[in-house]
């Protein structure tokens, strides 16, 4: 770790990539410095945008047309990459320096049998012959923890998991033993629990291999369990460096001071979270000066000009002229979803949802002219109640139906079994003109604020849509006052009616989404993943303003989402789904305080805590094994192949949902 | 892999027989074959006697029993323009037209892959525009207008290629080329845009940080991985050229191949020849089909064995 003494792996130094594009030249990163010594790990940190990812191309030669590196150098034990006259990369690329991609699903060749796709790179770079190379692919494949290495080398990327390939991807990057490994948010796609094994796995890597590491990431979590060093980029600079600990407990740059605190924790109170106005600078035209000047709280004349990189203590360097200066107004005690009791703990409170015994199956036919269909089920026997004014977080990893059941409940899914009652009728069968006024009271926010605004419509007609369908007016002009008014309550400019969808930014389309979903007042939303598609500092501005609505408005929240820390942030109570079924529902605070189903406790262990030292003393329990496909569901508890606890009952036997104090429902034979 | 390819060619055999039907009732319900083959001179006993030869005097179901035997025995009748078995008509000319389809999209297909790849390198660079350029060209040439023109400059002013019919390998150039052109143009465009999509895939990114060299990323894994749109598609270009454009290019320049003798069986009204043409001709489709699906099946294991 100690890397003063000696000559540093890889140095970048006044790295500049530019993109030229038809309306002007885009400046990628804008003069990067960095360097990384032997078995050191450093996390560079940025939101979209930042160049995090382009300096990890730069440095694997990557870069293409249109891109360019225009300045600035990057030279790997002192030999020099850009200037490379052979585009190869000087036989460094792939075999001292390896890397790892985001997502494991279209990072492998599906064509290629992934032990071929490893061998590759041993016979390229170690001139290996087949047969010797195939015997290092299963040392390789045991080595990054692949069960039953032979059959796998046979085997093609799609018949692996998400975490299997991330696995494949990884010994394919330490194939040669490199000196550093680059890993590009390497388990962004991947689910938590999943995630934790990935990160373990590096981890260990790291410490037989000697490994360097270069991770890539918008995950502060991540960050702080895995990382020595630190370096944030913001609009393609360094804004801030320094050791893990030192930055994460005094942050000195107000946009590092701004992304911590914008980020929820697991192990937090939940206070209202800070979030930084705005959004990150457009690189066609980056503002003179500091480029975080337009968001920055305490910015002021001097920012005009464009602060360096300066060393303030040992190890640590801000570009900031009032760095260390408090940026944002300190935690005010205020608490953000109020721990009040629970609206299901008040006596005479009806629920404005319950579901009881759901059930969705989905028909598939088995492939082939003369396939058979299928009944697959989705979602099994799940029950819950949401009262009025209330939010109710929907936690699980990917397969374990927490869509379905969010489209289940908006009747734009058929329910195969159970009732969906709504403000006590019964709506499970509802047709025609019954249908369309319940769902006057229901509405939906999406995940991608991109893909669900027709980018043909303007604001004002987007919004005004679901008032023209239900006939409260009968051209959006006429609704143009009312709007303004539902523009103004989501915080969007004044003039944002006549505009177009690509005129705003991933957080106002959000913004947009949600002022559709509030035209017709809905009493009910339900909120798929509303914040997983936006980077931190904005997501922050998105949840606030789902809870400045609740509490103005009273609605009520369905809260789909995989990450467990926003959820905890917002909810009043959670419940945790599995493949299919509902394993453990409580308040939040019964629920992360003391988690009672074995997947609820592995899951909430494998959530990273933004806090280098807290992480550290977090005891991890990271369970083998993949999430079933639901096509191939096990039989009794859907979690016995994982779970540390499981017998044989477990295995034959599903566990129903009891409650083992109030309001605190758990499914599990042990627990 | 057998259940597979058994399954494929039981599904083939099911389509030539739904054919084979159309044939049955095309010929024999909707119009009357004994009035489309006999000059309209021919008398009352003329008709019934050939009626009667034909075996067409006899109830239908008789009929469509006679009808299926004769297929399984590839027995189509005799020709009335040739006067021998019409089978025999079709396995003479068939090699020829095989013979020239192969030909010209051998050497599509061997121009196309490279053409379409170099294209690909730089969307939007000289070596692209030139290659959609001479792609749409290609395509917008009808050809029995370039055959004509190929025969003109190669045949008559320069005198360097025979203007027509077949024989020596210099038949087979000018044919062969006026043929390939569309296909050619089809096939290089088709290359082209699916190596842009194929060399934009994050594992051609992955193949490239693995520290491989530009012609193993190239052929180890982008042009490996459009064979199987690009087989479909010269498959396709086969079919299309086997039920239609060799027709045209026959006729042109007067080669003695399948597509030529189906023209004149037209003409000629003869239709127990155009019977055994059709029926050849589906075969051959159906046939070439099943090679596709199980040359696709084994470039891509994505595609499922059940």
């Amino acid at each position: 770790m100690d890397m003063r003494n000696e000559a540093p792996l890889l140095e970048i130094d006044g790295l500049e990539v530019e993109f030229d594009t038809r309306r002007g030249v885009v400046r990628g990163l804008r003069g990067v410095d960095l360097k990384i010594g032997r078995g050191e790990t450093l996390a560079i940190v940025g939101e979209s945008g930042s160049g995090k990812s382009v300096t990890a191309q730069a440095v694997m030669g990557l870069i293409d047309v249109p891109g360019r590196i225009a300045r600035g150098d990057i030279r790997w034990m002192g030999q020099s990459l850009v200037d490379d006259p052979k585009g190869d990369g000087r036989g460094v690329r792939g075999k001292e320096i390896a890397l790892v991609f985001q997502d494991p699903m279209t990072s492998l060749n599906p064509l290629m049998k992934v032990g071929t796709q490893i061998a590759e790179v041993l016979t390229r770079h170690l001139g290996m012959g087949d047969e010797e190379a195939r015997i290092r692919v299963l040392e390789l494949l045991e080595a990054v923890g692949i069960p039953a290495p032979p059959r796998r080398a046979a085997q093609y990327p799609h018949e692996l998991s998400g975490g299997m390939r991330q696995r494949v991807m990884i010994a394919m990057a330490i194939a040669c033993e490199p000196k550093l490994l680059i890993a590009d948010e390497p388990t962004t796609a991947l689910d938590v629990t999943i995630q934790a094994q990935v990160l373990e796995l590096i981890a260990g890597l790291q410490e037989t291999l000697k490994l360097s590491v270069l991770m890539i990431t918008h995950d502060l979590g991540v960050v702080a369990g895995l990382c020595d060093r630190i370096a944030v980029m913001y609009a393609g600079r360094i804004v801030e460096t320094g050791f893990a600990d030192e930055i994460f407990e005094r942050p000195e740059h107000p946009y590092t001071q701004g992304l911590i605190r914008s980020t929820p924790r697991l192990d937090d109170r939940t206070e209202r979270l800070t979030a930084i106005d705005g959004s990150p600078p457009n690189m066609l035209v980056p503002p003179a000066g500091c480029a975080f000047r337009p968001r920055c709280p305490v910015a002021g004349p001097d920012c005009e000009i464009e602060p360096p990189l300066v060393t303030t203590l040992p190890g640590k360097s801000v570009a900031c002229w009032r760095s260390g200066t408090p940026a944002w107004p300190a935690p005010t005690g205020h608490i953000a979803a109020e721990v009040r009791t629970s609206p299901s703990e008040l006596p005479d409170v009806r629920p404005i949802l319950r579901v009881r015994d759901l059930g969705v199956d989905y028909e598939a036919s088995t492939p082939g002219f003369w396939g058979r269909m299928r009944k697959i089920s989705a979602l099994k026997g799940v029950s819950f109640d949401v009262f009025p004014g209330e939010t109710l977080g929907l936690v699980g990893e990917s397969g374990s139906g927490k869509s379905t059941i969010g489209r289940a409940v908006l009747r734009r899914l058929e329910a195969s079994e159970g009732r969906i009652f709504f403000k006590g009728r019964d709506i499970t069968d509802l047709k025609g003109e019954a249908l369309r006024q319940t769902r006057r009271e229901m509405q939906l926010i999406f995940q991608d604020p991109y893909a669900s605004l027709n980018p043909r419509m303007r604001v004002l007609d987007i919004v005004a849509e679901p008032l023209i369908v239900h006939g409260l007016i009968r051209k959006a002009e006429e609704g143009r006052e009312e709007i303004g008014e539902l523009l103004r309550l989501v915080g969007l400019p004044k003039d944002a009616h006549d505009r177009l969808p690509y005129a705003f930014s991933g957080g106002q389309r959000q913004r947009i989404g949600i002022a559709r979903a509030l035209a017709l007042k809905p009493d009910f939303i339900v909120a798929d993943e509303p914040v997983s598609a936006l980077d931190v500092s904005v997501r922050a501005q998105v949840v606030n303003l789902l809870q400045d609505l609740q509490q103005e408005l009273g609605i009520s929240y369905l809260f789909i989402a995989h990450d467990l820390s926003v959820v905890r942030h917002i909810s009043h109570r959670v419940a945790i789904l599995y493949s299919g079924r509902m394993v453990e529902i409580a308040d939040r605070e019964t629920l992360y305080r003391s988690p009672c189903h074995p997947y609820t406790e592995a899951l909430l262990s494998a959530v990273p805590v933004p806090h280098p030292a807290t992480q550290r003393a977090r005891k991890r329990l990271v369970y083998r094994g993949d999430i079933p496909d639901v096509a191939h569901w096990p039989s009794g508890c859907h979690f016995h192949g994982r779970c540390p606890l499981a017998d044989q009952r477990c295995s034959i036997e599903v566990p129903r949902l009891t409650e083992r104090s109030p309001g605190h429902w758990v499914a599990c034979w042990h627990k | 892999m057998a259940i597979f390819i058994l399954r494929r060619i039981a599904q083939g055999l099911l389509v030539i027989l739904g054919v084979s039907l159309v044939v049955f009732v095309a010929t024999r319900l909707i119009g009357d074959p004994v009035k489309v083959m006999l000059p309209l001179s021919a008398t009352d006993t003329q008709r019934a006697a050939f009626e009667h030869q034909l075996g067409l005097d006899l109830s239908l179901p008789r009929q469509l029993v006679d009808y299926v035997g004769s297929l399984i025995r590839f027995d189509f009748g005799d020709s009335l323009w040739q006067r021998r078995p019409a089978m025999e008509v079709v396995f003479e000319r068939l090699p020829n037209t095989l013979l020239l389809i192969t030909c010209s999209l051998g050497c599509a297909i061997m121009l196309a892959l490279p053409l379409g790849a170099i294209a690909a390198l730089r969307p939007g660079g000289i070596a692209d525009r030139v290659t959609v350029f001479g792609g749409l060209f290609g395509l917008s040439l009808p050809q029995f207008w370039l055959g004509l023109l190929l025969i003109l400059v190669f045949a008559v002013i320069f005198k360097v290629l025979p203007t027509s019919g077949g024989g020596s390998l210099a038949h087979y150039v000018l044919p062969a080329v006026t043929l390939g052109i569309p296909s050619l143009a089809r096939l290089m465009m088709l290359a082209r845009s699916s190596m842009i999509d194929e060399l934009n895939q994050q594992y051609i990114r992955t193949a490239r940080a693995k520290g491989l060299d530009f012609r193993q990323v190239m052929i180890g894994h982008a042009l490996r991985n459009i064979l199987s749109a690009f087989i479909t598609l010269a498959g396709w270009e086969f079919i299309s050229g086997l039920a239609g454009y060799t027709v045209v290019v026959e006729t042109v320049f007067a080669w003695p191949g399948l597509g030529l003798t189906a023209l004149q069986a037209i003409q000629r009204s003869d239709l127990f020849l155009l019977q055994a043409i059709v029926f050849t001709v589906a075969v051959l489709i159906v046939a070439i089909n099943v090679g596709l699906d199980v040359a696709q099946k084994l470039i891509d294991p994505r595609i499922n064995l059940a």
